[in-house]
Parts: structure tokens; sequence; C-alpha cells
């Protein structure tokens, strides 16, 4: 079956417009035109018209010049006839549009189906070639050449290594066996490491049970432990409480002892003690009493009797007793005695001295024999007084003498001065003129003072007098207004009488008062006195008084003094008169004192006036003498007394007392002292008497009282049944003993009775543990509980860390969210397993593909190559082998020789290239011819290879329209004219229909 | 005293159990997407406590052992517990997912869950007032599956008691989609007085029959491409005379699946207004989703837009914008389903290269070309084995995508 060209109609495509070509039956038809004339237009155009064009290619084959685009073929198939496929741009988008002979119209599709599914690609590969192709060919890359060259003659694709090497990059880029880039490799390793982290967390996860039933066992365990903890912990309590209370134990064990040991039973009086106790202390002092008193009586006695002993030894106590009696009158006498002997000492003394200090020349005997009768004594003292008296008068004498010549003198010199100093008489008529004129003025002066005083008087008076009227006057008005005031608010017409009448009298008392007022003013104001003594003058007048009265007094002094004078003079005269009568008293007294001398000689050495003084002294001295002499006589007497009486003490101390030299008042105080000791004695005795008596009433007093008291105490000591005090007291501590123990027991039970139950301090009593034991206990106890504390604490934490974990993996989600995720890349790996399935499918299917198309065709192929290429190069090579492995073609020669394809010359490849094109399309088209176009294919062909292509050419056209576009003349001269359409010649075809 | 009871009837929590088929999922929605098994669950309690139901059952596969984590187990309790605060019952057992003796993590559940201890049906009573008022019957799972038929274990006990009530974890002998577990026939249900079938396993709910009511409430949160749509529990009261039961959602992302024509996309921008258009009007006002988007129609630059990755890019952008709000949306996956006049297949015979391969494409099997990758001693670790729909779309797909580049300009 084949398929041939008609007609050709270009309504409009490219360059070509309205142009029609008819094949007429021809099947070989070569096209000549240069270059540029449109050749491969018309080639573009069968195409398009058989596989159409997408848009934007027809636009660009759309003519200038007509608005039209495509045209029309007409085709040829023995099995459906004739059929026109017209194709034209603007009509259902370029589509094919079929008409057959008998008016069928087709589509695309159905074109497509008629065609076998040649597409262009399919249909340039296999149905046409070009110069360019060879081109191309010797571009190629030698190794890729041998498959370009397969590729093109076998598939009809050159995109079908591409293909195969784009689907083997993008499997390789998804996967590779041992590959680790590509995505499922990698994906791989992800889903491994997840895998292995899922198993990890799947295994953690796992642990989760273990760990749960670890932990309730644990848990169980801990609660033991605290259980068993709990107990240890009550025993260490128990025993420090039984440590704490041990101490106490042993004391409320001893108390119960001790108070097993006292009677149970103990009767004691109420208070009974103190009751005791107060009658042993009344009788207590009165038993210290008694025994005193007994002790005292004792001693008395004993004294009494050693007194008495004494007394009796004594014998002389009468004559002691004399003696003392005397004793009085011995010291009486005795004094008497010294006393006269000291009284004549003295006066022996006292005769000496002043007759010594007399210096007389007297002794102790001229006394016993000078006589001064009583008279002497008068006699002297007027001798002595008289002579005084006339020495004094002598004296008065001449001083007044004296006095009275100095006064005459003094008297005569005043006089003469004062006489002197006198004023002159003219001088003092002067003064007592000017003492007149004064004397007027001064009168004057004084009337005019009187009147000035009375002025202000009567001024103060008045204004007293206004007052008092002004006074008056107000005290009535308002009187007047209170009485009217009063006289309306009472209604009163007496009061308001009382009003006008006070007012009234008040106004005329005023109005007569300042008339009096006025009339006196008149008066006194009335009598101005001239008054003027100038200050000067008063004082010359002052001087002048003064100077008289001086001259006054003096000339009073003058007439005095002469007087004076006068008297001075008679007392001089007698003066004179008194001197001489004393003389004569003097020598009547000499010769008194003369004939004294003689009676007294020692006299003449004393001055009179001593006289008097003397006789005092010696009548004093005679006096003296005269005791003397009394004295000696009275202490004879005396002495005489005295010895008598010594006589009879020391005869008495001689008795008595060996030593008898001693004086007698020593004597005697011993004689005293003896009486007085035995009066002392006798004293004691009489006391002793005494007090024993006292003693033994007093005893008995005592005992009674005792006795009181000690019926009183045994009748406690019978309540108690006892006997004694030591017995009352014992049962008294026993019974305080009972209390205190029982209080102390009482104590310590309450104190523990929280501690302990009362099995336990039963217990704790009657089994008392050792100190040291519970210590030791304790220390067991404790060390036990440290040691489960221990255990506890470890598997507190041991179950804190489970309880931790398990929480952490109950919370944890990790394992949830590796498992989806996990899941998740299995998923998209089997997804990009499928995409790699389909890769790897197709990219199989492609090469198995073609290997059985390689397989089914190439043996044909290649045998028509040979044909070909051994027509073409004349014999020159007898084989052609299709590549195999890595080896490209291979063609044997005539001479056997192989050749690669590469070691052929470039027109040789050419040739074996066409040859194998027309053995492509010839083996291929076998049920399909579809016609053969070939554009220059045979360019550098020499003229004889030309010829012999040209052959082969018409040789396949039997079988196959082939079309053959050329810009060589050089083919179209072998080729009959007919079968020629030259497209410079004309655009209307060279031959007729 | 009116004889009334109300539960809620849940199955197939499947707690913490990972979703399938999302690929590369951003960061912003994992959590989400993570925690929607617990919020489901949240939202179940939520729903109890609001209708102050007597009890809840939970009938089977509360978690997966395979992918078993504590997280669930906690959650599960926590819920519970919230629920024990409202003196609300749970009446629990395990099913083929989280069997017995698989349990790495067995729990102490407070009181008030009630969970079948082993392999033989056994029961509990629901006192109400001090009364009986409801007994609840069932099995856990031991092992990972029980093959016999359970339901002639079920014998109603006191017929005293008002409401009896079965929960079976199993699947009808006839549904052969599912793995088949204690097998059943929907006959031999109501064998027994028993006023309620509580079913567990099935994933999709399914009202079986009423009078006496077998319901499967199906699983309380979808978690692949396939378990679309609303998920939730059953909320059912019942007296004497009568039962109700409502469907409650409890999802909290949901899956979707949209289709959108791309025939009337000419240019890529016209489908990213499409897309977002369409996205906007699927979405709702307090649920994310997730969603699977199926691009058909006729188009022929579908496939080129695939091939250079512009559906991929545009839809990564959409997403973008759809995942920055609190109920996102997220085109977690895509398929291409268009039709193109160059592409059809299989379209091409004959002699030629594409019509080798198609003729290639259509014999052969892809297993030797994938095993490179899916007998990789790493790689397989990984890797679901095709199945045969997979495999005949990865063929699809490589044909498409190779006739592409054969016939690209």
């Amino acid at each position: 079956m084949s398929l041939e060209f008609r007609k050709l109609t270009i309504y409009g495509f490219g360059k070509w417009v309205d142009y029609t070509i008819d094949f007429a039956h021809n099947r070989l038809l070569c096209i000549y035109g240069e270059n540029e004339s449109g050749k491969s237009t018309l080639q573009e155009f069968i195409l398009f018209i058989l596989f159409g064009l997408p848009p934007k290619q027809r636009k660009f084959y759309r003519p200038k010049t007509s608005s039209q685009m495509g045209g029309s073929l007409t085709i040829f198939d023995a099995n459906i006839g004739e059929v026109t496929i017209v194709r034209l741009d603007h009509v259902d988008n370029g589509r094919a549009r079929c008409h057959t002979r008998n008016g069928k119209q087709y589509d695309e599709r159905w074109l497509q189906k008629q065609l076998k599914g040649i597409d262009r690609r399919t249909y340039q590969s296999i149905f046409s070639f070009s110069a360019q192709d060879l081109v191309q060919i010797t571009n190629m890359k030698e190794e890729d050449l041998g498959e370009a060259l397969l590729g093109i003659g076998l598939s009809g694709s050159k995109h079908l290594y591409e293909i195969e090497k784009m689907l083997d990059t993008k499997i390789g880029e998804l996967f590779k066996p041992y590959g680790k880039k590509p995505v499922m490799n990698e994906q791989i390793d992800v889903l491994n490491d997840l895998f292995t982290t899922l198993s990890t967390a799947k295994k953690e996860e796992s642990h989760y049970r273990h760990k749960r039933e670890k932990m309730i066992q644990l848990t169980d365990h801990i609660e033991q432990i605290q259980h068993q903890l709990r107990k240890k912990k009550e025993k260490v309590l128990f025993v420090q409480k039984q440590l704490q209370a041990l101490p106490d134990v042993y004391a409320y064990r001893s108390y119960r002892k001790q108070l097993q040991q006292l009677p149970e039973d103990i009767s004691f009086p109420e208070q009974g003690s103190e009751r005791f106790q107060l009658l042993k202390d009344k009788l207590l002092p009165l038993r210290s009493e008694l025994s005193v008193l007994q002790t005292n009586e004792q001693a008395y006695k004993k004294k009494k009797a050693k007194i008495k002993a004494t007394l009796k030894q004594v014998t002389n106590r009468k004559e002691a007793h004399e003696i003392l009696r005397k004793k009085q009158a011995y010291e009486e006498l005795y004094n008497r005695v010294q006393e006269r002997k000291q009284q004549l000492a003295k006066r022996y003394v006292q005769i000496d001295t002043e007759l010594d200090e007399l210096n007389l020349g007297l002794t102790r005997d001229d006394l016993a024999h000078v006589t001064f009768p009583f008279h002497l004594e008068k006699t002297w003292n007027e001798l002595k007084n008289e002579l005084e008296r006339l020495a004094l008068e002598y004296n008065h004498l001449q001083h007044e003498q004296q006095s009275l010549i100095r006064n005459k003198k003094h008297l005569e010199d005043t006089y003469e001065e004062v006489t002197n100093r006198r004023l002159s008489p003219e001088q003092t008529k002067k003064l007592r003129r000017m003492i007149e004129q004064y004397e007027q003025q001064s009168l004057l002066g004084r009337l005019q003072a009187t009147a000035n005083e009375k002025q202000v008087q009567w001024a103060n008076k008045k204004k007293q007098s206004v007052r008092k009227h002004n006074r008056l006057f107000i005290f009535s008005a308002i009187g007047g207004f209170a009485f009217w005031i009063v006289s309306h608010w009472l209604h009163s017409s007496l009061a308001f009488n009382i009003a006008i009448l006070i007012t009234i009298v008040g106004g005329l008392q005023w109005l007569w008062g300042r008339k009096m007022i006025r009339n006196m003013d008149e008066i006194i104001t009335a009598s101005p006195v001239e008054s003027s003594v100038s200050p000067e003058w008063l004082r010359e007048i002052e001087e002048a008084e003064r100077l008289l009265t001086i001259d006054r007094n003096m000339m009073n002094e003058q007439s005095s003094m002469a007087e004076q004078l006068k008297s001075i003079d008679v007392q001089l005269l007698q003066a004179e008169e008194k001197e001489r009568a004393w003389k004569q008293k003097n020598s009547r007294l000499q010769q008194q004192m003369n004939e004294y001398h003689d009676d007294y000689p020692f006299l003449q050495s004393v001055e009179v006036k001593y006289w008097p003084e003397l006789y005092h002294v010696l009548n004093g001295l005679k006096k003296t003498y005269r005791d003397i002499e009394t004295y000696e006589k009275e202490l004879k007497h005396l002495e005489e007394k005295q010895r008598s009486y010594e006589k009879v003490v020391n005869t008495f101390v001689k008795e008595g007392d060996k030593d008898a030299k001693r004086p007698i008042p020593l004597q005697l105080e011993k004689i005293e002292a003896f009486v007085t000791e035995w009066e002392q004695l006798e004293e004691q005795v009489r006391q002793y008497d005494s007090l024993l008596l006292e003693n033994q009433r007093y005893q008995q007093k005592i005992e009674q009282n005792i006795h009181t008291y000690e019926e009183e105490m045994n009748q406690l000591f019978q309540m108690v049944g006892v006997s004694t005090e030591d017995e009352f007291y014992k049962r008294k501590r026993q019974l305080e003993k009972r209390k205190q123990l029982r209080s102390e027991c009482r104590a310590i039970l309450n104190r523990f009775s929280r501690l302990f139950t009362s099995e336990q301090w039963q217990q704790l009593v009657e089994q008392t543990p050792k100190e040291n034991e519970l210590e030791l206990e304790q220390r067991h106890y404790e060390k036990e509980i440290k040691r489960m504390e221990n255990e506890l604490d470890d598997y507190r934490q041991r179950k804190a860390n489970l309880k931790a974990d398990v929480a952490k993996l109950e919370s944890s989600e990790t394992y949830s969210q590796l498992m989806h995720q996990f899941q998740m890349e299995k998923d998209t790996f089997n997804q990009t397993a499928k995409e790699w399935a389909i890769l790897k499918t197709a990219k199989e299917m492609l090469v198995e593909t073609k290997r059985l198309y390689r397989d089914k065709y190439l043996q044909r192929v290649i045998e028509m190559t040979t044909k070909y290429f051994n027509i073409l190069t004349d014999g020159a090579y007898v084989q052609v082998h299709p590549p195999s492995e890595k080896k490209p073609f291979l063609v044997t020669a005539h001479n056997d020789l192989q050749y690669t394809i590469h070691e052929l010359s470039q027109g040789t490849i050419d040739q074996l290239y066409i040859s194998l094109r027309m053995a492509v399309s010839e083996v291929m088209s076998a049920e399909n011819r579809l016609p053969f176009i070939i554009d220059d294919g045979f360019i550098n062909f020499d003229h004889i290879r030309m010829k012999r292509i040209i052959e082969i050419v018409t040789e396949v056209s039997d079988h196959q329209q082939v079309i053959l576009f050329t810009c060589k003349k050089e083919i179209v001269k072998h080729i009959h004219p007919a079968k020629v359409l030259n497209l410079h010649e004309s655009f209307e075809p060279a031959y007729g229909e | 005293m009116r004889k009334e009871i109300s539960f809620i009837h849940a199955a197939d929590l499947h707690l913490d159990t990972p979703f399938k088929g999302l690929a590369n999922i951003p960061e912003q929605i994992f959590d989400d997407i993570r925690k929607s098994t617990f919020r489901a669950l949240d939202r179940l309690v939520s729903v109890a406590i609001q209708k102050r139901v007597d009890f809840v059952l939970i009938v089977g596969d509360l978690f997966d052992h395979e992918n078993q984590s504590l997280q669930a187990q906690i959650h599960l309790r926590e819920a519970f517990e919230k629920l024990k605060r409202h003196h609300i019952s749970v009446y629990m057992s395990y099913g083929n997912h989280d069997h017995l003796n698989g349990n790495i993590f067995p729990m102490t559940y407070p009181e008030n869950v009630h969970v079948f201890p082993d392999e033989t049906v056994r029961q509990f009573n629901y006192e109400k007032n001090g009364h009986p008022l409801a007994t609840i019957y069932g099995f856990s799972y031991e092992n990972a599956s029980v093959q016999q038929n359970k339901v002639a274990e079920y014998d109603v006990k006191d017929e005293h008691v008002p409401f009896h009530i079965a929960t079976l974890h199993g699947s009808l002998a006839t549904n052969t989609d599912h793995d088949t577990y204690a097998p059943f026939q929907l006959s031999e249900l109501t064998k027994e007085p028993f006023d309620y079938w509580a079913l567990g396993h099935i994933h999709e709910r399914e009202v079986l029959k009423k009078d006496p009511f077998v319901v499967y409430p199906g699983n309380t949160q979808g978690r692949h491409r396939k378990e679309c749509g609303e998920k939730g529990c059953y909320y059912v009261t019942m007296t004497e005379a009568s039962t109700d039961v409502s469907f409650i959602p409890t999802q909290a992302i949901e899956f979707k699946s949209l289709t959108v024509d791309l025939s009337t996309c000419s240019h890529i921008h016209q489908l990213e207004r499409l897309l977002t258009h369409t996205l906007q009007e699927e979405m709702k006002p307090n649920l994310p989703q997730l969603i699977h988007v199926t691009f058909h129609g006729e188009n022929e630059q579908a496939i080129a837009w695939q091939e250079n990755h512009f559906v991929e890019d545009l839809i990564e952008f959409i997403n973008e914008s759809f995942l920055h709000q609190k109920n996102w949306l997220y085109i977690y996956d895509y398929t291409v389903d268009i039709q193109s006049a160059s592409t059809a297949f299989p379209f091409f015979e004959g002699d030629y290269f594409t019509g080798e391969l198609t003729k290639m494409f259509q014999k052969a099997s892809i297993q030797p070309y994938v095993k490179e990758l899916f007998q990789h001693r790493q790689a397989r670790k990984y890797l679901l084995p095709l199945s045969e729909e997979e495999e005949q779309k990865v063929k699809k797909e490589a044909y498409q995508r190779l006739l592409y580049h054969l016939l690209k300009e």
C-alpha cells in the first residue's frame, strides 16, 4: 500500500500564493529551483497540510499578499481512494478537513488514523532527508554517531536517545541502588534514622510498663518501711520516755519502799507537834530557870558557909572597932598638928621676910621687946598728913601767884589789840543812817507780801467752790432725771414732783454760788501794793548792820577786860599772906619728928610719911610673933595626944601584923580594911540568906508550873501512844514522811500518766530497766531508724525518679510524633517510589522497545543499506555492519577489509547515510508508504555517483512516490524532463493536466 | 420508673495510628493530623457528657498494637477519667488491632470502665439507681485474630433486665473486602432477643438492620483516602418500646475526594482559579480537610503541565493559601486522569516505534523494572508492594509520559 500526492494547491503559504502543483501521477517528481526559490516553503507546506502547525508557525507562514493562509493536498490511497486534505489557518484553528471523492468528510483524527500515527517528526525522520541532515551527522560526536544513525533510522525520532538519557537522569536523581545523594536514597537514610529513633522511643516507652510495676513495688516497699519506721520510732520514743522517766522511777520505787516500811496506821493528834512544841517552849525556860535556881542555891549555900568560917577565925574585932572609932579624932588631931606646924613655919618665914624687907636692922627677938601703944598709929598718921598738907599748900600758893601774873599780862595785850580794831565814830554814824532808811522800806514790802498771799488763797478757794456748785447742779439734774424715769415707770406723781423739786433746787444753788464768787473776786483783786527794794542796796544794808554789830561787841569786850585786871591785882596780895602762915606750921612739925626719933631709933632712917605704914607693918609683925608663940604651945599639947593614940594602934597592929613599922595611917587603913571586910562578909551572909529564901520560894512556884505542862505533854504522848518525846517526834516525822512520800509518788505518777499507760508504768516500776540497757536499746533503734530512713530515702528517690520517668513518658509525645512522622515519610517514600517506578518503567519500556524495534527492523534495514551502498559505491563496499556494543558502523570493502565509519571519507559517509535513510524508509514504510522527500541530499556526490543515486531513486519511486527538491541542474539532467518542475520557469505547471 | 437508657456506640478509635498516604505534610498541620484521633475521642467524650448518656460502648480497636503509643493509652485513660467524673460508664472490648496479648502498655483504667477480659463472651450489668437496667455482652480478642463464629456464644442471661446489648468486633461472613474476623451471618443475630448489636471492625458506618439494630458505627476518624466523609459514633436512646439511633460525627479532620474537570482549562492559571474556587466551596466552617483531587476531562496540555511540575507547583501554591486558616484545607495528593487525543492509550499500532512501544506496554509487566528498588535491601523495608491497580497506574503514567516526550516538538 502506498500513498501518493496527486495535487497540491496553495491558497497562501509563505511566498506562495494561489499556486498549484499537479503531481500528475508521477512517482518521481524533481522540483528544481535556485536557492531562495521557495523549495523549503513548499516542503513545509506539505508537512503543514499533513500534520498541521501550531498557530505561531502558521502566523509565520501567513502570506503578505493574500488574506488566506492554507491550501489543500489531494492524496491517493489504495484503500480509501482519493482524498483532498484542506487546511486553512482561520478555519477550525488550522485543523484539517478531508473530503473523499464520494463527498464524505473527515476530521483531523481521521487523517491521523489514515497516516497510521505518523507524525511530522516520524515523517521527517523516515520519509525525508536533506543535505542538512548530512551536515548534522558530520557534526555529531564520534561516539554518538552510530547510535544517532541507528536512532534516526530505527525510531523515527532523534529524541529517543535524549528521552532515555533524560529518564535515566531523573531515575538517577530519584534513586540509585548504591547511591547516597539521590532523593530516595536520602529518604532511605531519613527513614533508617527515623526507624532507629522510633525503635529507641518504642523501647523507651516499652519500659513504661516495667517502670509502672517497679513503681508500685516501690510504693509497697516504702509503705512497709514507713510502717516499720513508725514502729521503731515509737519504740525509741518509749525508750526515751523510759530514760527520761528513769530517775523518777527510781525515786518512785524508793518512795514506795519507804512507805512500806512506815506503819500503816499512825495516830497523831491534831497539830500535835505544834502543841507539844508550845508546851515544850513553855517548859523549857521554866526548867532552865529551875535549874539555875538550884545551882544558885547550892552556890549560895557554899559561899555562905565559907564566909561564916572566915568570920569565926577573927578575935580582935572589938579592939579594932575601938581604934577605928577613935580614928576620926586622931585624924583631926593629926591634921591640927600638921596645920599648926605649917602655920608656925609660915609665920617664921613671914616675920623673917618682912624684917629683911624693912631693912631696919630689926630681928625676931627685937620684936619681943618693942611695944607700940595704941595712939601711936594715929599720931604718926596726923604727922604725916600735916606734912603732906603743908607741902601741897606750898605748891598751890606758888602756882596761884604765877597764873595771876600770867593772866594780868594777857589781858593787857588783848585790850590793846581790841582798841586798835574798833570803828571810828564817823563810820558808825553813817552806817546807822543807812539802816534806818532801809527799815522804812522793808515795812512796805512786808505789807505787799501779805496781800499777795490772800489773793492766792482766794483763787484756790474760788476754784473749789465753783467745782462744788457744778457738782451739786449735776447731781440735782441726774436725780431729777432719775425720778422722772421712775415716775414714768411707776406712774407716780410723787416721784415726778420730787424730780422737779430737785432740779429747781439744784439750779438755784448753782446761780447763787456763781454770784458769790463774782463779788469775792472784786474785793480781793482790788488791792495792789507798790514795793521796790533793790538787791544791791539790800546787801549794803546787811553789811552795815554787820559792821555795827561787831563794833558794839568789841566795845563790850573792852569794858569787861578792865574789870578783870582789877580783880587780879587783889588776888596777888592775898597770895603773899598765905605764904607766911605756911612757914610757921612747918617748923612745928619738925620738932615733933625729932622727938620720935629718940623713942624709936630705927625711925631715923625712915621718912615721916611712911611712918603710919611702918606702924602697921610693925604692929603686924608683933602680932605674928605672938601667934607663933601661941601655936608652939598648942602644938606641944596636940603631939602628945597623937603619940598616945599611935601607941594603941601600934600595939594592935603588932598583934596582928608583924610589919608594924608602917605609918599609922596605913596601919589604920589596914585595920579599916579588916573591919570592912568583916562587915562585908557579914553582909554577904545576910544576903545569901535572903537569896536562899527567895530562891526556894521561886523554885516551888516553877515546879508547880512544870508539873502542869508535863501533865499536858503526857496527855499528848498518851494520844500518840508513846512515852517519850523522841518517840513522839519520831511518830510525827513518820507521819510527815509518809505524807511527803505519798505526795512525791502522786507527783511522779501525775507527771508520767501522760507518757505511760498504767500497765507500762506498772511494768516500769516492777521491772525497772537499767539506764545503760535503755541507752543501748535506744542506740540500737536509732541506728535501725537511720538505716531505714536511708533506705526509705533511697526508695523514695528511686520512686521519684521512676515517677518522673513515667510522667515524662506519659507526657512525651515523641514516640507518637515519630510514629506519625515515620508513617508520613514512608508514604512520601512510597510516593516517590511510584514516581520512580513510572520513570523506571518508562525508561525500561523505551529501552526494551528500542531493542525489539531494532531487532525487528535492523536486519532488513542493513540488508537494504548494504544493497544501496554497494550500488552507490559501485561495489567498493560489499557489506554494512550495524553498530553493536561500543562499536560504530562497520563496512566491509570489496577486498574484505573492514572500516569503521570514522575511517571513511565524508563522501562515503554521506553515501552510507543516504543508503541507510533510503533503506530505513523502504523497510519502515513497507506497509504504509508515504512519499519520500529528498531535499538536495546528494550535494557532495560526483557525477557518477549522482547518476547511480538517481538510478536508485528512480528504482525506489517504482513503489514509493519520491519528491526530489534540488538546486542543481546536474540532477535535473539525469531526470526525465517530464518529471521535473522548474520553479523559475513558471508558476504554472510545466506540464498540462 | 421509666425504663430507658442512652449510650454512645463507637468502635475502631485507632488512637494515634498514623494516617496513610500522606506525603510531605507541612509542619503546621502535622500536629493536627497526628492528634486527630485524640480529638475525635475528645469529641466523643464531649458528646457523651453533653447527651448525659448512661454509658459508652467501644467495640474494639481502640488503638493499634502495630503503632501503639503510650500517648494513646494515656489519652484514653484521661478520656475515661473525664467520663468517670460525669458518672458515665464505659464498656469496652479489644479487637484484632488491640488484642489483649499484644498490649505493651496495660493501663489501669478508672473503675467506671468495664473491659471484657477474654475471648469468652461475658456480660456486665449496667445498674441505674440500684436496679439493673441493661446487660452488655461481649468479648475481647486475645490474639490478633478470631476465626470462629462467636454469635452462638451470645445468650441473653437474665430476661428481667430490660435491655440486652451485644457487642461484637467482627465482620459479616460475606464481606471479603476486609480481613474477616469473628464472621457472622446477619440472620444469626436475631436468634437471641438482643435489643442492639453493637458491632465494630468495619470502618465504614452502616446500619445493617433495624429491629433490632445491628450497627457498624465506623471509625471515629478517617485515616486515609478511602475513609473519607464524616466519621463518628452513634447516639442510641432506648426505651422498651423503641430504639433511636443517630449518627454524630467526631472526626477532627475529614478526608475528601474532589474531581476537577480540566476540559475548560487551556491555561494553568485557569486551572488555578478553578481549583481555588472548588476548594473554597468545599471549605467547612469547623473542620480541616485533607483533599484528594482527581483531574479529569479532555486536555491536551495536562500532561505537559504535569510533566513540567506545573500541577505540582500549583497545588503547592494553593495549599499554602488554604493552610493558614484554622480549618485548613490541604490537597495531599492528586491524580491526573485525562483524555488526550495524542496520548490516548492504547492508540498507536503498526510498525513504528510508538506502535511497538504501545504493544510493549500492553503486554509487559513492570515488576522486573522496579525490582531494583522494590527489592533493594534498604528500600524494601519501607515500601509497600505495588498492587495490581497501582502497577497499571504506573504503567499508564509511564506510557503517557513517554509518549509525551516522544511526540514533543
